[in-house]
């Protein structure tokens, strides 16, 4: 029987692999987006037309820029990056824009209607003309393409792109305030994908070679996303080896003071860590590098329950385990909400701790059952002095947790989580105070292409008749009629065209495109999108850009189309999103922790002291928000309820402790209480150094919420209880 | 562009330059080079075919050079299409076509691409100040017949012809330029009787 159990067990823990991926091991910033929210983003990221960078390079004060030096060294090192970049105003014609201005060229006559006989004269000559130039082969080619001259049309418009108030050098911006000049380049990969984006920073700061300037910032989705993978990589690294020093340091201990038994407890903790790491990567396909690293620390809190029981008396009966697995439900009940949070990192991170806590806690517990002797140290003989100035601090910190409820605003917009180097800050000010046009109203439509460009064209018309610019598939394509329309124009001339032998000769590269008969309109059905057009598609889905100016026009552009939104309020769907989940999350989870924790006293009185802990945690954490004007972030607020995990346990320990429950041992309860405030600093002490937002607040609201959680358990507790006997006061008689 | 004000400013280079080339009879390099010193102002008609490799007829071209000292350039294209590059030492202006489809480009002089196929513009300027060192720096020259002359880069990769031949008449005027691409594109400037200015002092 027990057998067939395993077998299940193991088949059913296999049985999950079916959900799992090639890539294990995630590193990406999206796990810390929620999941709508994400979804929300990437659609909008999907379109090559906000997969803009810029590069920012400043010269010394006074100097005047090289510019012909300055754009041939981008070109050059642009060239080096290979398929990376899509445009750029550092490739001439030669470059990137090639094919795109071919496509562009090729289609005038669905553009334009055919001009009178001399205007066309005129045109062909021009372009003829234009080849004395000498530009060289490859340039004389093109224009041999290009019979109407639509490349200057095309350029015009590239390189007035971008809304931002500096002068204009052929596509590259020039503050002459600050005397920097911006780069723009679009790359060909989505933002997600940043393998090549630390190189490409590289080749950037090799722009400068042989000029005085400096690459003091990028600015982008690409690089935003990179800087913050390569900050978490960072963080990551020097948490994990602070982690194993911190671990080395404790076995040292353990060994020195002859309780090596304690040392048994690891082993388990470890297993328990590796197999709930197998379970979360079976069940979300990949781990994240944040959920290793976090999740580990959580699975930590277990040690609790193995101090606890090898500190335990040898006649315990039980009493010990019980309360054992009170604290178990009250942590667990924390993770069962988080369960149902919106970010897929939370997610993974309960799933991790659920499993880790669970297995960690019943493999101790089978332990203790199947070696009893080696399950068994003596607690160091503690008796802790009574410290005035701590049960003050305790009612303090209590003090400030009720401040809290009213001074605690947490930010949950997605800049807190955004990596950002202190010397970027000024840049990015700089940067977007000087570009007025860059939050456009954005609108993906969805459906038949031939309806898409009407609806595309009719949203044009809209947003000129309101005088707000507009940028869209029919900014450079007009509807299927006009271009019908346009077409039959041109028809005589493409069919019976009878021009002098120079003419025919010249652009028969053109001719060769145009078959007589068979010019059809572009209809973007079929996947046949022109490469001008690319920017706006993808997955079949389209994109309209509405740049209003003011707040009226915004107010205009939503009603007028109601599914259009700026970057801005998409984004703001996510703190919306966490702030209405935190509003029942935390009160459900400390509900069922207090249901939990009554079940176990059968006293709302003990219940509520228990919950004490936690309140001294969240006051200290609190104070230190005051104090040090630290930022707090939807992360704090998930270190606050990890928090109030760990404080339960000893909220619950100490109670018993102070009413003598469960045969409690004080000397094994304070061994363990220390031990565990101890591993809890050190572990979640490094995060306070972290470079990302993310992991600093996380640092921030658990290590200071551990020092007032240890406070409130060693102090406020016992003080609370001698207040309760002095003044002779309690809630069940009340009540 | 550069490559333009190359070809613009070329039949300057070329009566500045100078070199040891006084080993023939005929005109020297030397002697152009004295001679367009002294010119204040210069005019001159042109005639430009343009020999695309896969093209059966040349593309002809008619137009005038204008000169003025210290550096002021003016081509300017006539035939088929009017098209005008002014070049001075600031800016270059392009004005190509006529009327409603005319179009003006003004690139300033800074913003020009400094690529491997102009490096040349560099060494322009001083040829426009008369700086014949840096013509020979780029260039060999040698004299390959009575009157004329064959310019080659020293540096293929930087310039974008295969060599240049130049053809002067015994009044020490330019009468011919046929450039050599590396594409087996081929491009003949047939210079008229130019209109000349000489300095007063």
């Amino acid at each position: 029987m027990i057998k067939r159990l395993f077998y299940s067990f193991i088949l059913s823990v296999l049985s999950l692999s079916v959900l799992a991926k090639e890539s294990w091991f995630d590193q990406s910033h999206k796990a810390l987006l929620p999941s709508s929210v994400n979804q929300e983003l990437l659609n909008f990221r999907d379109f090559p037309i906000f997969w803009w960078n810029f590069l920012i390079f400043e010269f010394p004060e006074g100097e005047s820029v090289n510019w012909g030096l300055l754009k041939n060294n981008c070109r050059n090192q642009l060239l080096k990056t290979g398929n990376l970049i899509r445009k750029s105003p550092c490739e001439g014609l030669e470059g990137s824009l090639r094919p795109l201005l071919e496509d562009w060229a090729r289609d005038f006559i669905v553009r334009h209607p055919k001009p009178g006989e001399s205007d066309m004269i005129k045109l062909y000559n021009q372009s003829i003309t234009k080849a004395s130039l000498l530009m060289g082969s490859s340039i004389t080619s093109f224009l041999r393409k290009d019979p109407f001259n639509s490349v200057d049309e095309y350029l015009k418009n590239f390189t007035k792109k971008g809304g931002f108030q500096f002068e204009n050098h052929q596509g590259l911006f020039f503050d002459p305030k600050k005397n920097r000049v911006l780069i723009p380049i679009q790359l060909n990969v989505p933002p997600s994908e940043t393998s090549l984006i630390g190189k490409l920073y590289h080749l950037a700061e090799k722009i400068c070679e042989g000029l005085s300037c400096k690459l003091i910032g990028v600015e982008g989705p690409h690089f935003s996303t990179w800087q913050n993978e390569t900050q978490v990589k960072t963080d990551i690294g020097i948490v994990s080896k602070i982690g194993w020093a911190i671990l080395f340091l404790f076995v040292l201990f353990f060994v020195l003071s002859r309780k090596w038994r304690l040392l048994y407890l690891f082993p388990l903790l470890f297993c328990s860590m590796l197999f709930s790491a197998l379970i979360t990567y079976l069940i979300f396909g990949k781990i994240h590098g944040l959920t290793l690293s976090f999740g580990p620390s959580i699975v930590g809190l277990a040690m609790d329950y193995g101090l606890h029981g090898m500190f335990a008396k040898k006649d315990d009966k039980g009493g010990i385990w019980r309360a054992n697995l009170f604290g178990l439900l009250t942590t667990l009940s924390i993770f069962v909400v988080l369960l149902f949070s919106t970010l897929p990192l939370l997610n993974q991170l309960a799933v991790f701790s659920i499993t880790g806590l669970i297995i960690s806690f019943v493999s101790f517990y089978i332990f203790k059952l199947v070696a009893p002797d080696l399950f068994h140290e003596k607690p160091f003989q503690l008796n802790p002095k009574k410290f005035k100035s701590l049960e003050a601090l305790s009612f303090v910190f209590l003090f400030f947790s009720i401040i809290a409820f009213f001074n605690l605003s947490p930010d949950f917009s997605l800049q807190q989580l955004n990596f950002e180097p202190k010397e970027a800050r000024e840049i990015r000010q700089w940067f977007f105070s000087n570009s007025g046009a860059l939050n456009p109203m954005i609108e993906i439509t969805d459906g038949e292409p031939l309806r898409i460009l009407k609806d595309s064209a009719k949203k044009k018309e809209w947003a000129n008749e309101m005088g707000i610019e507009f940028d869209g598939v029919t900014k450079h394509l007009p509807p299927i009629e006009i271009q019908t329309k346009n077409i039959d124009s041109w028809k005589p001339e493409l069919c019976n065209r009878k021009r002098s032998d120079l003419i025919e000769d010249f652009f028969q590269p053109y001719w060769e495109n145009l078959k007589c008969q068979k010019i059809f309109p572009v209809t973007l059905s079929g996947g046949q999108i022109p490469s001008y057009l690319k920017d706006y598609n993808a997955n079949g889905k389209w994109v309209n850009l509405f740049f209003p100016t003011s707040k009226e026009e915004i107010k205009l552009i939503h009603q007028a189309n109601p599914n259009s939104h700026s970057f801005m309020e998409i984004t703001s769907l996510f703190s919306k999103t966490l702030s209405m989940e935190l509003i029942w999350m935390l009160p459900l989870a400390i509900l069922i922790a207090l249901i939990f924790l009554f079940y176990y006293f059968l006293s709302l009185e003990k219940s509520l002291i228990a919950l004490v802990p936690f309140f001294t945690g969240l006051g200290c954490f609190n104070l230190m928000v005051i104090f040090f004007e630290l930022r707090v972030s939807f992360i704090s607020i998930i270190g606050l309820i990890m928090m109030f995990g760990f404080s339960l346990d000893y909220g619950i320990f100490i109670v018993n402790l102070m009413q003598n429950k469960e045969n409690s041992d004080k000397d094994g309860v304070w061994t363990t209480v220390f031990l565990s405030a101890l591993t809890t600093l050190m572990g979640f002490a490094p995060l306070l150094f972290a470079g990302h937002p993310a992991l600093q607040h996380l640092g921030q609201s658990l290590f200071f919420g551990a020092i007032g959680t240890f406070i409130g358990g060693y102090a406020g507790i016992p003080a609370l209880f001698n207040l309760q006997k002095k003044i002779g006061y309690s809630l069940e008689k009340t009540i | 562009m550069t490559r333009v004000i190359l070809i613009l400013v070329l039949p300057f280079v070329i009566w500045a330059s100078t070199d040891s080339l006084k080993k023939n009879s005929g005109i020297n390099l030397e002697e152009v080079s004295d001679f367009y010193k002294s010119i204040d102002q210069l005019e001159v008609g042109f005639h430009q075919e343009i020999k695309l490799k896969d093209m059966k007829s040349p593309i002809k071209l008619v137009g005038i050079l204008k000169v003025s000292q210290p550096n002021q350039i003016r081509w300017e294209i006539l035939k088929p299409s009017h098209l005008l590059v002014n070049l001075n030492e600031k800016e270059i202006i392009v004005e190509n076509g006529e009327g409603e489809s005319k179009t003006v480009q003004v690139f300033k002089r800074g913003d020009m691409t400094l690529n491997k196929e102009n490096k040349a513009l560099e060494s322009m300027v001083g040829w426009i100040k008369m700086d014949l060192n840096a013509l020979k720096k780029d260039y060999g020259v040698t004299q390959f017949a009575v009157n004329e002359f064959l310019f080659v880069p020293y540096s293929k990769e930087s310039s974008f012809f295969q060599k240049l031949k130049m053809k002067v008449t015994k009044n020490k005027n330019i009468e011919k330029i046929t450039l050599f691409e590396k594409s087996g594109d081929l491009i003949e400037i047939t210079f008229g009787k130019p209109k000349i200015k000489i300095k007063n002092d």
